[in-house]
């Protein structure tokens, strides 16, 4: 058990085993009901992470996806009578397709107007669940209802924390895995990775199907623990939300996503006693993150880490 | 470019020189796809690449460095050297997950890319992080990366760009080398001695244009090829 892997190991089991007890451990239902939502953020977090920090592709469609595995959840239970894990499972599958689509036309843009289209897409998807009374329910909403298993708070905490903890692994497999190098190599110099005989486009799209289906179960989830669903459920400041938890947490790591989204989110929930401004702190705190540590609390952590590691080693080496 | 013709065959190096802007990058970008021609065809051992992309060409065994070293800086050696040989496996996403096939192509990726940093002397700083790299390293990684993927043909553009006068000869060894192994060679030098003697033959550009083909002795002693680039003062 040496020193490096007790880090890597160490504060991941720790962090775990907190988390297993966590709704015993004496904290208040708002609390609970808090975290909740921070676990459900952080899959859509790690979702963007997929596409952002592994494969460099800036994605403001998040929210869009969101709420299309929300809505999808909600109209195949609803709407279709489908069994609940049923209907999951497809809301997931069809918000990955939904992904294949728009990454097709999206792929054909590049850097700034990616991220333009991307935007577009999700503001085009809000509208459309706004009015389409019919499918949706428009501003009214629609009410869910998912198995008698998970009416109570606890039982959906464990649900979300096996769901982040599948979403973990899934993305530590993909950044250990030759996937995982292509989709690096498109982020960090994307002709080279061309001329090495790398399929860009096909790449992109993988990588974006992956994340939409991922961001598609955040969705679920979060309709699930909500019962309730209306279109801010597809609102483009979600995906503003996804981008900022990940910029704070750290792109491209594996913890970062998670980090990210509990920090913000718990921190925003903390300061509502002043109000609005809340937002001017937070923004501040943005600001600076961005500039002192553009890698994030876990990149930043990890660049600290190794700055003692390496004059450690300096001096037993001297 | 304007009426270029010219073949290369395996198992021989083509030099290809002239003045600056003459077109020599250009011609390697249409080689190997970065950029489409307006008119005429390419082909690549009997298959036509007109307008392919780069990806497809490189797939298809043309291997190829850029004149401003283009690397993974910000990844280690051995890293840079298993994305180079990403397209030589078949494992996607779900093999990720469960990783049967995985496994075995991650072993024979590692086992290569040792293999080619070895070849390109790199082996000891497979860790090093690719952007700390001295200007030479730097050459040899780039050469490397595009034998990895086992090409037929490997297009070097000015492979000893800013490296100092010490490490030419490495690099001619390696260039040497890469012959021994059967790879056909194309290189885009502006050291004129180095690519005279290590050429089997020579393609002359100016203005896009190709002006004389043949032995480095041949080409050295056209009138044309002397008025444009080598100037009255050279002499094999």
């Amino acid at each position: 058990m040496t020193a490096e892997n007790l880090r890597k190991y160490g504060v991941f089991i720790a962090a775990l085993a907190v988390a297993c007890f966590l709704p015993y451990i004496g904290i208040s239902k708002f609390m609970l009901n808090v975290i909740i939502y921070a676990g459900i953020f952080s899959i859509a977090t790690m979702s963007l992470n997929i596409i952002m920090g592994y494969t460099g592709q800036v994605s403001l469609a998040q929210g869009a996806f969101y709420g299309i595995g929300a809505y999808g959840l909600a109209i195949l239970t609803n709407k279709a009578g489908l069994n609940f894990w049923m209907a999951m499972l497809l809301a997931c599958l069809i918000t990955a397709f939904v992904g294949l689509l728009i990454g097709l036309l999206a792929f054909r843009t590049k850097g700034p107007y990616f991220i333009i289209v991307t935007l577009c897409f999700n503001f085009i998807v809000y509208v459309v669940i706004k009015n389409w009374d019919w499918l949706s329910g428009g501003v009214r909403g629609q009410k869910i209802t998912g198995p008698e298993l998970f009416a109570g708070r606890e039982a959906r905490y464990y649900l979300v924390l096996g769901f982040v903890l599948l979403t973990l692994f899934i993305m530590w497999r993909i950044s250990r895995s030759l996937e995982g190098l292509g989709f690096m190599a498109v982020r960090d110099n994307e002709p080279l990775a061309d001329a090495l005989g790398i399929n860009i486009t096909y790449t992109k799209i993988v990588a974006f199907m992956i994340s939409c289906f991922l961001a598609g179960l955040a969705g679920c989830l979060g309709a699930l623990h909500t019962g309730y669903l209306s279109p801010t459920s597809a609102h483009y400041l979600l995906s503003f939300n996804f981008i900022i938890y990940l910029l704070v947490g750290g792109a491209g790591t594996l913890y970062g996503p998670i980090v990210g989204t509990f920090t913000v989110y718990l921190a925003l929930e903390f300061m509502k006693g002043i109000g609005e401004y809340r937002f001017m702190i937070f923004g501040i705190i943005l600001i600076l993150v961005v500039i002192y540590f553009p890698r994030g609390i876990v990149g930043g952590l990890k660049s600290l880490w190794k700055k003692v590691a390496g004059s450690r080693q300096a001096e037993e080496g001297a | 470019m304007d009426g270029i013709d010219m073949k290369v065959e395996a198992g021989s190096i083509v030099g290809i020189v002239g003045p600056n802007g003459a077109g020599k990058t250009t011609l390697f970008n249409l080689m190997s796809g970065q950029l489409k021609p307006t008119s005429g065809r390419i082909t690549f051992e009997g298959v036509d690449i007109t307008g392919s992309k780069p990806f497809r060409i490189a797939r298809l065994g043309m291997g190829r460095t850029f004149q401003n070293t283009s690397l993974f800086d910000r990844l280690p050696l051995k890293i840079n050297m298993a994305i180079a040989r990403r397209m030589r496996t078949q494992s996607g996403f779900f093999d990720s997950l469960v990783p049967l096939r995985e496994r075995e192509e991650e072993a024979d990726v590692a086992r290569r890319a040792g293999e080619a940093l070895e070849f390109v002397g790199l082996a000891g700083s497979a860790e090093s992080i690719a952007g700390s790299l001295p200007q030479i390293a730097k050459k040899r990684l780039a050469v490397g990366m595009a034998l990895v993927g086992e090409p037929k043909l490997v297009l070097l553009d000015e492979p000893t760009g800013g490296v100092g006068a010490g490490d030419i000869s490495g690099m001619i060894e390696l260039i040497c080398q890469i012959k021994d192994r059967g790879v056909a060679v194309c290189v885009i030098e502006h050291k004129m001695r180095m690519v005279m003697g290590l050429s089997d033959r020579i393609v002359v550009l100016n203005f896009g244009r190709k002006i004389a083909c043949g032995t480095p002795e041949e080409v050295s002693g056209d009138p044309e090829v002397i008025k444009a680039y080598l100037g009255s003062g050279y002499s094999a």
